[in-house]
């Protein structure tokens, strides 16, 4: 399962439909709280952690969201999923990304307008 | 019948009393408008003076040679007409007799006055051209009158027009009886016309007069009111250059937030060519999900092109466009531009908004730009805070719908409050000091007032009140 978050839902709906084509399942939000709730959600369903970290295989988002930031999120998703590939998009630059805050590590980032086959090769490889 | 009344309406009495009238009147009149002199003044006064020196002349008939009584006078009674008619001509704007031409005219006139009266000597003749040609040019200055009466709406002129109609109506009825021969030119001496002539001829020399320096206040009145309203327009153009050029300014520096809106739909284009292109090259596209796709591109071209025009609309120069502008949404609609800003800033923005459709009457790009100036000061101010929020309500109180912007900062210090929104007064240190103070002007000018004081927490606290069109 890859998780989608963006408040454009144009945005999440194509990555939905490129991830689908893939063979992917995908569970769109359009903020990091939705997220966090549907991942509660699952725990409780889960019977054992081995099945939560399970339960998400990557993350795509936005960092401009409302609530939580991107960087937030990720933030606190990589406490729970050490090793979940996290691709960060933005309209940002590189120097006002910075201005936000310290990144968690293992995470990349794609400009918007983005490319999907580099999100894909992107997303595989730390799948692989 | 007594000989003092005999003499008075005897016409060369008459022409000489009126003769004097016209010399001492414009001349009054020339005096009462000093300081008011134009070309205008003096072809109105001028033409009165050549008037009264003719009707001397005629009136002197018989004691003073004949070619000055007869065609000398009509040549300065013509001369003097065609002074009249200019002034109020150039009055009215139209474009002027030119002098050659008046000189020429007067010439032929003079030519054909001398060949009547010399050469053809023929008194009926004469006397029938020299009325017909007198109420030609009355007609013309009661038309002329009526016309400056109309589109100046002056009363003046409205009088000048009243007493010149009396008299141009005395002189064709002059004239009729001329041509049917109920008169002559020896019987008319005594017959009531005369008596016409006299009362009109005096009327017209003192109230043209009294309506002419009216007619000339009224100018001077109307020209004040120009400069004045000129001179507003001037003010009133230069307030719009400044706050383009601050809405240019602005925009500059939200160079992030713009890339971020306008990179949304440009994302979702290429996202949906691609995916369209590798369904394609892998068929696993349905013509109807194709289809679905296409629309997306179409759609998100279009909205990319709106925020163009949107940016392109904020930094156009433009003059005040007033329409209906829905609150809550121009509130919401200008928060995207700070969007990115806010983010880098890590600044919070929570909107409290009145969920019914609020409407005010104004300018929806200068409005938002009063909006724009406030947001971004508050972003400027929270970098430097702890807690970083920026609340935006929407309310609607009585008749006024009051747009309150308030920040989680430092607020303003007693000094400040009291100067800020001066022009070129700025907290900032790269600040111009001119974003509060054209804000409040724009307030100023849709009728509302901008308000600004510290929270009770201490932020600061921009309230923007504007009278409510419907609720």
């Amino acid at each position: 399962m890859i998780a989608i978050v963006d408040d454009d839902l144009e945005i999440a709906d194509a990555l939905k439909t490129w991830l689908e084509m893939l063979g992917r399942a995908t569970t769109v939000h359009d903020s990091g709280e939705s997220l966090l709730a549907w991942l509660k959600n699952n725990e409780n369903k889960a019977s054992s952690p081995v099945n939560i970290s399970r339960c998400l295989d990557a993350a795509i988002f936005d960092i401009n969201l409302p609530g939580i930031n991107g960087i937030q999120l990720a933030t606190k998703l990589r406490v729970k999923f050490p090793a979940l590939p996290i691709i960060l998009v933005t309209a940002l630059r590189h120097d006002e990304i910075q201005s936000l805050g310290d990144l968690p590590s293992g995470v990349s980032f794609m400009r918007k307008p983005f490319d999907l086959d580099i999100i894909e090769s992107i997303l595989f490889e730390s799948l692989n | 019948m007594p000989l003092v009344s005999i003499n008075l309406f005897n016409i060369p009495t008459s022409f000489i009393i009126i003769g004097l009238l016209y010399l001492i009147v414009p001349f009054m009149t020339w005096i009462v408008l000093n300081g008011q002199r134009s070309s205008l003044v003096s072809l109105w006064c001028g033409g009165g003076f050549f008037m009264g020196s003719a009707f001397l002349l005629v009136g002197f008939r018989g004691s003073i040679p004949e070619w000055a009584s007869y065609t000398f006078a009509n040549g300065l009674l013509f001369v003097g007409y065609l002074f009249r008619i200019q002034c109020l001509r150039l009055y009215l704007t139209i474009p002027a007799w030119r002098i050659s031409w008046m000189v020429f005219a007067s010439l032929v006139f003079i030519m054909v006055f001398q060949v009547i009266h010399s050469g053809m000597n023929d008194s009926l003749l004469r006397l029938k051209f020299v009325t017909l040609y007198n109420a030609v040019m009355n007609i013309m200055i009661t038309v002329l009158a009526w016309r400056i009466g109309r589109r100046y709406v002056s009363s003046n002129a409205y009088f000048i027009f009243g007493i010149y109609f009396l008299t141009s109506l005395v002189i064709l009825g002059r004239f009729v009886e001329l041509f049917k021969g109920t008169v002559t030119a020896d019987t008319m001496i005594a017959s009531v016309m005369t008596v016409q002539i006299g009362i009109i001829g005096v009327m017209s020399s003192i109230a043209t007069h009294f309506g002419y320096i009216g007619m000339t206040l009224d100018r001077l009145i109307r020209n004040e009111t120009k400069v004045k309203t000129d001179k507003l327009a001037v003010i009133h153009q230069s307030q719009q250059v400044i706050a383009q050029l601050d809405r240019q300014r602005s925009l500059g520096a939200m160079s992030a937030s713009l890339g971020h809106e306008l990179n949304q739909p440009l994302t979702a284009i290429l996202a949906n060519a691609q995916i369209a292109k590798e369904g394609i090259n892998k068929g696993l596209l349905k013509p109807f999900q194709l289809q679905n796709i296409l629309e997306k591109i179409i759609h998100n071209t279009r909205r990319a092109n709106l925020i163009i025009e949107r940016i392109r609309g904020f930094i156009r120069p433009a003059a005040l466009e007033i329409d209906l502008v829905q609150v809550g949404k121009l509130v919401r609609d200008t928060a995207k531009y700070i969007k990115g800003d806010a983010l880098i800033h890590r600044v919070a923005i929570v909107f409290d908004l009145d969920e019914r459709e609020l409407y005010v009457k104004g300018d929806a790009i200068q409005l938002s730009q009063v909006l724009l100036n406030v947001y971004r000061n508050a972003i400027e101010v929270l970098q430097h805070e702890k807690l970083r929020k920026l609340i935006i309500s929407v309310e609607l109180i009585k008749d006024l719908i009051i747009i309150t912007i308030s920040d989680t900062g430092p607020g303003f210090s007693e000094e400040e409050l009291r100067r800020v929104g001066e022009p070129f007064y700025s907290t900032k240190a790269d600040g111009l000091g001119l974003g509060l103070s054209i804000s409040k002007s724009i307030i100023d000018q849709h009728g509302g007032e901008f308000l600004i004081s510290n929270n009770e927490n201490g932020g600061a606290c921009f309230k923007i009140c504007l009278p409510a069109i419907y609720h």
